[in-house]
């Protein structure tokens, strides 16, 4: 989640006029309460319990043993089409990890929204 | 290493822990950045 938090409050990420949205296989009841502890407000964060959503999206491709999503992003520009998708967690990957500096994510999103 | 990008991205509506239901039809004309992971409970 302090990936969603930190997004949330990057005035850099904002500054780019993107809306982030989580979706994790959690439901809504055991989301809700860690959501409010962390001032989570301008995030939606999504409950995806069959993973239909992220099936469609093919990020589990990058599936950790548990069968759920790593830690992947997917960009969707203002036409509706996907520009960019990256996984950073799969369990096969070498530089695998869990949290993404804001920056990075940044830089990754400004590039292929060409701003 | 994906070759969706290009493509169409597919529309959905979900539960939203902050209330409701959100779909990615509701930011039509805005870029959005889905972030999959796992779960944190």
């Amino acid at each position: 989640m302090q990936q969603i938090v930190d997004l949330q409050n990057s005035p850099e990420f904002q500054a780019l006029d993107v809306q982030v949205i989580s979706i994790a296989r959690d439901t809504v009841e055991e989301m809700a309460p860690e959501s409010q502890v962390l001032g989570i407000s301008s995030v939606p964060i999504l409950s995806d319990p069959d993973l239909k959503v992220s099936a469609e999206y093919d990020v589990l491709q990058w599936a950790i043993d548990n069968g759920e999503p790593s830690h992947t992003f997917v960009l969707v520009d203002g036409d509706g089409q996907i520009s960019w998708i990256k996984d950073y967690g799969a369990p096969d990957n070498p530089e695998r990890t869990m949290y993404v500096e804001v920056d990075e994510l940044i830089r990754f999103v400004s590039k292929n929204l060409n701003q | 290493p994906s070759a969706l990008v290009g493509s169409v991205a597919p529309d959905f509506e979900l539960d939203n822990a902050l209330g409701g239901k959100t779909s990615l039809s509701e930011y039509s004309g805005t870029p959005v950045l889905l972030f999959f992971h796992m779960a944190v409970g």
